[in-house]
């Protein structure tokens, strides 16, 4: 009898132990293709003491880089970005940070406020996945979900990704249980170059009002940051896609003013942060690369050491020690981005797809 | 003999039965849509797709220069048969989950949509007033003249007036009684109109 | 609730422990409120039709029940002073009585599901009738929506309620018992339609947990689901690619589609079936088996024994025994015996039952006239078999195949096209195009396409062609191995690695290869609108 109950449970165990190692082989590793889906799960290893957190979509993780901030003021700083990640997963991104650490500001870039409502399970997936679990990502969960999802697939995204049995490649065995970092402190990194040829003007809109579950959410974070001291800036990126509307912009302007907040439209400051759309941006004006970001994170960081005291850690020797080796592994990938470059025409190894270039078309 | 001239007639009969059963089947497209006790999953559509089984684009299509320009279709032949366009802007989302395009001619912007590797027409967006639709209304119609081509078969809210045809959409924007702009849309599961 | 839900499996591990946990004589309770409360998912208002059923022939069999004994102590009673005549007068008497109880039940009942299935599909037929007088009139739809496992429920009890009438057995008297009965929630999806007499020693029972149940049930569950999912769920992509472009899909792919939906539904039918079986099994409750292994037939009469067996069996016993022994029948008969002979004579009968059999069959798989087409075929294809009997017994006398295997595959080969060629009614749906496919199998000769890529149209990968190709030969083999006894039993004589492993590569296969989750279309049980 006992030597049963033995036998049983050592099955379950067993059993447990492939379905948690097929778990870990069947989940996109996200290093050749769509880096992004990389970057929310990167922060938890971090030494979690920055002075500055970002939160948003691409428009955060592509535009600003932590290290020229550190390398020009001495400020250090997260990107907690995602790909198209809604306001409710920037809050509850938020939250669940403030449990690690307290800042001293943080930056949301409110291009998600147009997105009342959850749009893409991919998207979902690709900012949900990365987070540890915990009552915050279990909330966002719930309000991210789409009419197709299940909650069950987000506790065990074998459930999610089992189809992927057909598509396994080397990659999900090499990095099953350790991947190699595909971001700089949040920055995904880009060194080439698609200058902007089009920007495409705003298509007439009914309803210019943001929807009210994006002002419920950016109302919980202006409180949850009023509460932990924190000053929270609002800004928009330097994109030209998507249209940011002016009656938008206004929406933010009385926003900001109406809660003693904070907002940059850095599609106003083009010329004083030197954008140069020809030579700063790698998909034509949606995201900046590293130059641009380089020239945008120089501009924000004088704002932020001088207007908001964010302080300069050079001089702490542990901080600089972790920021320095930072700042090697940062040069390093744009000496490799570089390479690749003149090697294939595209960044063949950081996911792009290959450009077609002007004369081609 | 007269065992085999009974079921004959009885085979003719049963045929018979089954013929019967046939002509009146063109309600079958009816029932399909309310029949519950189906053996089947594939539920729905079955009575929609032989309705329209011959691929014929239902729904409203945008015509410049005598090029049909439907929704949801392939984009490169009707790209091609446009001509050359002012200009073009390729739109990557995040994490490039799909590249629309924009087309830009003089008066519209044709947007594509990626699905398995080919480009469908999304949408077309009149730029200024020098497009019509076929219907003839474009840019600067009043609110009368459109509920006259379309009829009142429509929904609004704010302002923007939604017809539906098929799985097409034409959504005209009226400001201050007149069109201020004209949109055909796909309707396409998942896309942002 | 799907079977194939989280919410079902969650369902169901909290029954089952709860279930084994609680006092004995609570078990059946605990039953009834379990298939309510499932039953309460389909829809509240779904729960009112299942208590107007209960209710209504809870009172109608007891009242039958009573007129039985008054009868049967009146008998007794005037034993003496009763002649034969007079008793056969009385019993007659207390026939009519309780035959308008009865035929009141049944009208109800009956009325119900008719009226909630067949209403939209007669009136389309009236518009259809208006629209050839060129009558400007249209009848709206009324757009009911059938219950929950309706048609399932509504046969057993009425199968119940006829039996009480026939003193079968005497009636439940406790109309908490009888509900479990109507509503015990595994049998509510598909079937089987179980009969009271079969079931009642053991759905009212204490059980002990007993791990041979159990077991045999949870396997039996998982073998259902990987039917389900790996298999049926993954066809029916394919056959709805098809099914629902028959412009572009003719001649061979008709013939694919017959053979895939002919694999998918079977695969989701009996894998329903299984996880029914099964969950009733770790409750310790037998129920009776509705498939035999039907595509090993090798006649269509073979096949309607071993499909949907309980279907059969029921119309079989409520429908076609009472029609042909009826005396109006005879009546007929005996007419037809004195006009056209003896071979015409006792062929109407038989007959005139199997058409209104079949016609009903048809009609009960659905309200459309594709449903009763197929119906009918079955029957033409049935009596034709019959009358060639005499043909097939000249042939076998001369050429002594009987025994020879190649001939008995090439009957089971034979009425396996036979059927999968019916049920293309099914496929499409609508009588016309379905006449037309198979019309195009003849003309359309596009055989070689399917092989130089028409294949990977139907929206199955390779992968996904490999998979099918393994599970179908492991469901293969499965059925075979059953023909010599219960899989399970062998399995059990096993060592407990081997036993565990298997349960857990199929548990694997059904997570990894089954057609769920994003991405695949969430699809129903096929007969679960019934």
């Amino acid at each position: 009898m006992k030597k049963k109950i033995l036998i049983n449970i050592a099955a379950l165990c067993f059993a447990i132990l492939i379905l948690f190692l097929l778990q870990k082989l069947f989940m996109p590793k996200y290093i050749s293709e769509i880096r992004e889906g990389s970057l929310i799960a990167e922060y938890y290893d971090e030494v979690k003491d920055h002075d500055v957190m970002f939160i948003g979509d691409c428009e955060v993780y592509e535009n600003f880089s932590p290290i020229t901030l550190w390398e020009k003021y001495g400020i250090t700083s997260y990107i907690r970005g995602s790909a198209q990640q809604l306001i409710w997963q920037s809050y509850y991104l938020l939250e669940e940070t403030l449990k690690y650490e307290k800042p001293k500001v943080v930056v949301f870039n409110v291009l998600s406020m147009k997105y009342n409502e959850p749009q893409k399970e991919a998207y979902n997936r690709l900012t949900l996945d990365g987070m540890k679990l915990s009552k915050s990502k279990i909330n966002d969960i719930k309000t991210s979900m789409m009419e197709d999802e299940s909650f069950i697939s987000y506790i065990f995204p074998l459930i999610r990704y089992h189809a992927r049995w057909s598509k396994l490649t080397g990659e999900d065995f090499k990095y099953m249980f350790e991947k190699d970092k595909v971001s700089h402190n949040g920055f995904l990194m880009r060194t080439d170059v698609k200058p902007v040829t089009v920007i495409p003007k705003g298509k007439k809109l009914a309803d210019y009002q943001f929807g009210e579950n994006s002002y419920d959410y950016l109302d919980r974070m202006t409180k949850l940051c009023k509460d932990n001291n924190i000053e929270l800036i609002l800004i928009k990126a330097p994109s030209t896609y998507p249209y940011w509307y002016d009656e938008w912009d206004t929406q933010m302007v009385n926003y900001a003013e109406k809660n003693d907040l904070t907002y940059i439209n850095f599609l106003d400051l083009l010329e004083e942060v030197g954008i140069d759309f020809s030579k700063d941006t790698y998909d034509g004006g949606l995201h900046l690369n590293l130059y641009g970001a380089e020239k945008l994170s120089e501009y924000f960081g004088k704002t932020l050491s001088e207007d908001f005291g964010v302080s300069d850690n050079r001089n702490d020797s542990s901080t600089a020690k972790i920021w320095d080796e930072k700042v090697d592994s940062y040069y390093a990938m744009e000496e490799d981005q570089q390479r690749e470059l003149v090697e294939y025409g595209y960044l063949k190894s950081y996911g792009a797809l290959v450009q077609i270039t002007e004369e081609e078309e | 003999m007269k065992k085999i001239i009974l079921l004959i007639t009885i085979m003719l009969l049963l045929v018979g039965c089954s013929k019967e059963a046939k002509d009146p089947a063109n309600d079958a497209d009816q029932e399909n849509d309310t029949t519950q006790g189906s053996n089947d999953a594939q539920n729905n559509d079955t009575a929609d797709d032989t309705a329209t089984q011959d691929h014929q684009v239902v729904g409203f299509s945008f015509e410049y220069n005598g090029v049909k320009v439907p929704m949801n279709v392939e984009a490169a032949p009707v790209v091609e048969a446009l001509g050359e366009q002012t200009d073009y802007f390729e739109a990557a989302s995040c994490a490039f989950q799909g590249l629309d395009k924009f087309y830009y001619y003089s008066g519209f912007e044709l947007d594509t949509y990626p699905l398995d590797g080919v480009d469908y027409i999304s949408s077309v967006v009149f730029s200024d007033d020098s497009v019509s639709t076929v219907e003839g209304i474009y840019i600067g119609s009043t609110l009368e003249e459109i509920i006259k081509a379309y009829g009142e078969n429509y929904t609004e809210e704010s302002g923007l007036y939604t017809y539906t045809l098929g799985e097409t959409k034409l959504t005209i924007l009226v400001e201050n009684n007149v069109a201020a702009a004209i949109t055909y849309l796909a309707i396409i599961e998942g896309l942002q109109p | 609730m799907l079977f194939t839900s989280y919410r079902f499996i969650i369902f169901l591990i909290v029954l089952f422990v709860v279930y084994y946990l609680i006092p004995k004589k609570f078990q059946w309770i605990l039953l009834l409120t379990a298939s309510y409360v499932f039953y309460s998912f389909a829809g509240v208002k779904s729960l009112l039709y299942v208590m107007i059923t209960t209710i209504s022939t809870y009172l109608i069999s007891r009242k039958l029940n009573r007129i039985q004994t008054i009868q049967s102590d009146y008998l007794k009673e005037n034993k003496e002073t009763f002649s034969r005549d007079d008793r056969k007068a009385y019993k007659a008497l207390m026939k009519i009585k309780q035959r308008k109880w009865l035929v009141f039940c049944m009208l109800l009942n009956f009325g119900i599901l008719a009226i909630l299935k067949y209403t939209d599909f007669t009136i389309g037929n009236i518009n259809s009738v208006f629209d050839l007088l060129k009558v400007n009139n249209e009848l709206p739809m009324l757009g009911f929506v059938l219950p929950l496992g309706i048609s399932f429920y509504t046969f057993m009890t009425m199968g119940y309620i006829i039996d009480v009438y026939r003193e079968k057995y005497p009636c439940e008297k406790n109309i908490f018992k009888l509900a479990l009965f109507i509503s015990f929630f595994p049998q509510m999806i598909q079937g089987p339609i179980n009969r009271y007499d079969d079931i009642k020693e053991t759905l009212f029972a204490k059980h002990s947990y007993d791990t041979r149940n159990v077991s045999f049930g949870l396997q039996r569950i998982l073998w259902g689901f990987f039917k389900k999912l790996v298999i049926a769920d993954r066809l029916l992509v394919a056959v709805s690619t098809i099914v629902r472009n028959p412009d572009d899909f003719q001649g061979s792919y008709v013939l694919v589609g017959m053979f895939f939906y002919a694999i998918e539904l079977y695969a989701d039918f009996t894998g329903g079936i299984d996880i029914t079986i099964g969950v009733a099994e770790v409750l310790g409750i037998p129920l009776k088996e509705n498939f035999e292994r039907p595509y090993f037939s090798k006649s269509i009469t073979e096949y309607w024994r071993r499909w949907h067996i309980t279907m059969g069996t029921w119309f079989k016993d409520y429908l076609f025994y009472p029609i042909s022994v009826s005396k109006s029948m005879l009546n007929l008969s005996k007419k037809c015996r004195t006009r056209y002979g003896d071979a015409i004579g006792k062929r109407v009968p038989v007959y005139i039952a199997t058409i209104i059999v079949w016609f009903l069959t048809g009609l009960w798989h659905g309200a459309a006239w594709n449903f009763i087409v197929w119906g009918l075929g079955n029957c033409l294809v049935i009596l034709i078999s019959q009358e060639c009997i005499p043909l097939y017994h000249k042939f076998h006398s001369k050429f002594h195949v009987q025994h020879l295997f190649w001939y008995r595959l090439f009957q089971v080969v034979r009425t396996f096209w036979l059927m999968s060629f019916l049920r293309t009614f099914d496929c499409y749906r609508n009588v016309p195009t379905t006449f037309k496919m198979y019309g195009t199998i003849f003309t359309k000769l596009n055989l070689k396409e399917l092989f130089q890529g028409g294949l990977m149209k139907l929206g199955l990968t390779l992968s996904d062609y490999f998979v099918l190709i393994l599970c179908v030969t492991v469901l293969l083999v499965v059925s075979l191995l059953q023909r010599s006894g219960s899989v399970r039993e062998k399995l059990a004589a096993r060592p407990v690695l081997l036993r565990y492993a298997t349960y857990f590569v199929i548990l694997l296969a059904i997570l990894l290869l089954g057609a769920y989750g994003v991405g695949y279309d969430a699809s129903q049980f096929i007969y679960s609108q019934f």
